[in-house]
């Protein structure tokens, strides 16, 4: 996700920058027309999900979680 | 050298979390009331949730909290899932003590050193790459803590009526299953860097939401919910003090996982176990009337068990096995684009803690504070006869414990 961003100082395109509003992690790339910093903020939510969904170590809690609740309502 | 302060701190943290998990029994036994088990676990997961967002507020604050979350936000499901397996395993625990006594059950929910072995081994690159002499050190100390468990558990247990044998066991195997499972998510937190004050925050978010649905489910409404914990508001104070104080041996067990992993840092925790005992035969005199090979078997059980504790203390991670740990952080931080440097930096307990604490963070710890006294003047004494010398003697023990071992944790890590 490019956004135009103001800086207070110069910075060279390719680093990995801070953005002050949401504090993201974001990589600088060539300035725009205009002569503004634009910086690529990589969607971390959408990976974080894919990444996590993904993940075989998410599925063994979660079948853990299912398996202990049956076991509950068995005892209970 | 840094590794090897780390390995002492989590070491440590280790044994306070015994002294303090097993102190959580205590205020426990002074509720008398005819609570549901469901009941009763709601009850103490509200002491925990309070406990839970007091503690990181006074400590960190609020705000480093939500710094953490910035850089690792897939952590927040992490920690709620990782609730929900405590909520559950903690309500199937009192079945299985309903259903076959606690001699029975103890040992099995122990078990889940066994499965948290067996989770760190697989994924988290535990004892993988170490001398064989220390994971046969770990492994054996395992089994011994486990048959260790079983002696003192067999000889100082109140017979209860046992009511179903299958049921009761299959809850007690299953809490051992979840709690075992429960240190994936512990572990993943670590090995990423995040805060254990900060993954308790959200972890407690699990905890809370999956026992109030339980309890509403049993309940059958909000209604009856409310009339039944107000019938038994006298014992309210005793089971959330009993979360509280659980809460601050699970704090010292999330920096022993940190720090030493799930092998090492579980069985050690496991010695709450020693620590209920103390409380239970010289604080409340349950093992006044116990016969004499009944006590010859828990001298012979909690021998065992320090000396158990004693070797896994004493197996620290050694360099091949510190690389297998690297890798795992690699991992994790490729697959979730967690930034190197802050996952680094919180592996070796290093981060700033430059934080004030906010009006937020004084607010949170008087609504806690208030909660408390609240519960504290509608509580009922129950009828019970304490030793007060040795109530004095174990209480100043855990308290000199906790405070030398926040003391070690704040010099070495800044509660990183």
């Amino acid at each position: 996700l490019p956004v135009t961003v103001f800086t207070s100082s110069p910075v060279l395109p390719g680093r990995r920058v801070r953005v002050l509003r949401g504090r993201k992690l974001g990589t600088l790339l060539p300035n725009d027309d205009a002569g503004h910093a634009v910086v690529n903020v990589p969607d971390r939510t959408k990976k974080a999900i894919r990444a996590l969904l993904s993940d075989v170590q998410f599925w063994i809690p979660l079948a853990a979680l299912i398996g202990g609740v049956l076991v509950l309502r068995w005892v209970g | 050298l840094r590794r090897r302060q780390l390995q002492r701190i989590g070491v440590w943290s280790g044994v306070t979390a015994g002294a303090w998990l097993g102190a959580a029994e205590a205020p426990t036994k002074l509720v008398t009331t005819g609570l549901s088990p469901t009941l009763v676990s709601l009850c103490m997961v509200f002491g925990v949730f309070v406990a839970r967002w007091s503690a990181p507020a006074l400590v960190r604050g609020v705000r480093a909290v939500g710094d953490d979350v910035q850089q690792a936000p897939h952590l927040v499901v992490w920690a709620v899932l990782g609730g929900c397996l405590w909520a559950v395993a903690n309500t199937l625990t009192v079945y299985a003590i309903r259903d076959v006594g606690l001699s029975i059950a103890f040992p099995l929910w122990n078990t889940n050193s066994v499965i948290g072995l067996l989770w760190g081994v697989l994924f988290f690159g535990e004892l993988r790459g170490a001398r064989r002499a220390r994971q046969v050190t770990v492994v054996a100390s395992i089994i011994v803590l486990f048959v260790a468990a079983l002696l003192i558990a067999d000889a100082s247990a109140t017979q209860a009526p046992r009511r179903d044998a299958v049921r009761g066991i299959s809850a007690a195997l299953a809490a051992g299953v979840l709690w075992g499972t429960m240190y994936i998510p512990y572990r993943k937190a670590y090995v990423t860097g995040m805060n254990p004050l900060s993954f308790l925050t959200f972890f407690t978010v699990g905890e809370v939401v999956t026992m109030t649905m339980l309890a509403l489910s049993e309940s059958g409404g909000i209604g009856s919910l409310v009339y039944r914990l107000s019938v038994a508001r006298g014992a309210l104070f005793w089971l959330a003090l009993g979360g509280f104080v659980w809460v601050i041996g699970d704090i010292a067990q999330q920096y022993a996982v940190k720090y030493v992993g799930i092998s090492r840092g579980i069985p050690l925790s496991n010695t709450n176990q020693l620590w209920g005992l103390l409380w239970g035969g010289l604080v409340f005199g349950e093992l006044d009337r116990a016969s004499v090979a009944a006590r010859l078997m828990i001298v012979c059980g909690s021998v065992l068990m320090v000396l158990a504790a004693g070797a896994i203390a004493t197996a620290a991670t050694d360099e091949r096995e510190q690389e297998r740990w690297d890798e795992t952080t690699a991992r994790e931080v490729d697959r979730y684009g967690v930034d190197a440097t802050f996952a680094r930096t919180r592996a070796f307990g290093e981060e700033s803690n430059g934080q004030r604490r906010s009006w937020v963070d004084w607010g949170i710890v008087a609504v806690a504070t208030a909660t408390f006294v609240g519960l504290a003047v509608v509580a009922r004494w129950p009828p019970l006869a304490i030793h007060a010398g040795w109530l004095a003697a174990v209480a100043t023990a855990s308290i000199a414990i906790l405070v030398a071992w926040g003391f070690a944790l704040w010099r070495t890590t800044r509660f990183a």
